[in-house]
């Protein structure tokens, strides 16, 4: 089953989102980019759910920390489905489809990627 | 006579005056020599007038008495050798005396008549003089007030073309302002949005992801729960489009152009509202441009405008009806003054740049005229409430302009309301 770190500040969103993917996923919960980083360490995910906007570093940093591991970016700071240094975005309120697909495509791509 | 007097005394005043008194002179002894020769048979006593006159008119005061003087003595003188004598001894002495100051009398006289006839002459001359003085004035006043009449023409002139000039710049302040209102009216809006977005999105997709969460749980059979579910689903749906569409008003500023085709768009775009038309029994009348027209464009924002229209199309007739698009190239004919809706701005086309034109028509019953003038103004809507943000036509009509065209909308002359896009190819 395929690790996945979710990273928001938003408690009640990242609870429920971790429960909305807990049978297809095993899904952690950080609600700051360093209990994040740190999450990453210990768990190793396949891959991260990172919000923009967290309250001790931005998600660019967390992202950049967290090297080759992929992540999907959850913002509502926008519409559009631009990405953001390579990394695909959903807008947030996303739909469990929509992130499910986002997830799939992300961890295919970087499993044709060598590994770390 | 008078003309003979007249030839004569004009002669003689050409004459120098010597010349005058001589002839008077010859005149008088002439005429004395005739007194002496008839004996006193013929009045020639009288005739001595004649030079004396002529004389004191044309030579003067002087000269007449001269003469007179002459004449008297040769008159005494012809009387004395003809032997003319006297019978009474007061007449021999006394005629002489009274023929002499008769004459001398006449010359005066005439002298007199001629002073005052050059006095009068001078004066008419003076008069004459001063007359002309004053005609000449005149007529330089008269001309003096042409020019100045001219010249006032002229500034009057000055003045209308300044209205005029007034006038305009007071039009393109108006326009400027009403531009710059709308301008500050997008840019709080803008602000407004992307603080209150980031706000909503996070509570929207906490109650999302709930949605998601109580999805496929055993409790989701129940036909309640899952009718629950859907209405929170669509409420969602609700809020995150009215934040989607006051996002995009505020921040529709970076195009990805393309070189595309128009055509597989807008069977892209009917595609996506295909769902719609079915439900609303709306049909498609296609009128394409054969020579399929390529424009540099933003697909998906394009699709977002075509998607907005053919949506408003449909909602304004839900009980069936024709949506019509229309494309056609063109040459730009310039800003459409009998409609200026959706036309506030000076467009950035320029006449006879060529343009692509798509109209969207519908068979509804069309936009009332003042609410027409309002319908590209941010959170102006027709539709129930609930139904529309007030924001689609005016992000549609932005992303528009940010490609360069120009978006209008018209009643059509039966029913129905036509909007129409010119984008520069």
């Amino acid at each position: 089953m395929k690790r996945v770190l979710i990273i928001d500040d938003e408690p009640a969103l990242a609870r429920l989102l971790s429960l909305a993917l807990q049978g297809r996923y095993d899904v952690r919960v950080a609600n700051s980019g360093k209990s994040g980083l740190a999450a990453a360490r210990e768990f190793q995910p396949d891959i991260v759910l990172l919000d923009i906007v967290l309250p001790d570093m931005t998600g660019g940093d967390v992202c950049s920390a967290l090297g080759n591991t992929p992540v999907v970016f959850l913002t509502a700071l926008f519409n559009s489905s631009r990405s953001i240094a390579g990394r695909p975005v959903l807008a947030k309120p996303v739909k469990l489809d929509a992130l499910v697909a986002a997830i799939e495509a992300a961890t295919r791509q970087s499993s044709t990627l060598p590994s770390r | 006579m008078a003309v003979i007097m007249r030839g004569l005394l004009a002669w003689l005043e050409r004459l120098p005056k010597p010349v005058v008194i001589a002839l008077g002179v010859v005149l008088v002894l002439a005429l004395g020599a005739l007194d002496y020769v008839t004996w006193d048979e013929l009045s020639v006593t009288v005739t001595y007038l004649v030079p004396i006159a002529l004389c004191a008119w044309v030579a003067g005061r002087r000269s007449g008495t001269a003469i007179a003087v002459v004449a008297g003595a040769v008159e005494f003188f012809a009387d004395w050798f003809s032997g003319t004598r006297y019978t009474h001894p007061l007449v021999a002495y006394w005629n002489p005396v009274m023929v002499l100051v008769s004459f001398l009398i006449v010359a005066h006289l005439v002298a007199a008549l001629r002073d005052s006839q050059s006095q009068l002459e001078q004066r008419v001359q003076r008069r004459t003089a001063a007359l002309q003085a004053e005609v000449v004035e005149r007529k330089r006043a008269e001309e003096n007030l042409t020019v100045a009449n001219e010249a006032l023409l002229l500034s009057k002139q000055d003045l209308e073309d300044a209205l005029r000039g007034l006038q305009d710049s007071n039009r393109q302040l108006k326009t400027t302002q009403l531009q710059l209102i709308e301008a500050a009216k997008m840019e709080s809006v803008g602000r407004l949005a992307a603080g209150v977005a980031h706000e909503v999105k996070n509570p929207l997709a906490i109650i999302q992801a709930g949605i998601d969460c109580l999805r496929h749980r055993p409790f989701d059979h129940e036909p309640e729960v899952a009718a629950t579910l859907q209405d929170m689903e669509e409420a969602v749906d609700r809020g995150d489009a009215v934040i989607s569409e006051l996002l995009d008003f505020s921040a529709p500023s970076e195009l990805e152009l393309q070189l595309a085709e128009l055509t597989p768009l807008l069977e892209k775009a009917l595609l996506l509202v295909k769902h719609d038309l079915t439900r609303s029994q709306v049909t498609v009348a296609r009128h394409f441009d054969d020579r399929r027209p390529r424009l540099w464009l933003d697909g998906n924002r394009i699709e977002q405008v075509l998607v907005n229209l053919f949506t408003n199309a449909i909602q304004a007739m839900p009980t069936g009806g024709q949506l019509t698009v229309r494309t056609r190239l063109e040459e730009f004919a310039g800003p459409d003054r009998t409609n200026l809706a959706g036309e506030r701005k000076e467009p950035a086309l320029r006449v006879g740049h060529p343009v692509v034109v798509i109209e969207v028509e519908d068979t509804g019953p069309g936009v009332r005229e003042p609410q027409l003038d309002k319908i590209f103004d941010p959170f102006f809507t027709t539709k129930p409430v609930g139904q529309g943000t007030g924001l689609g036509l005016t992000v549609s009509r932005r992303i528009v302009e940010l490609h360069g065209g120009i978006m209008r909308a018209a009643n059509l002359p039966q029913t129905g309301l036509q909007v129409s896009i010119r984008i520069p190819t």
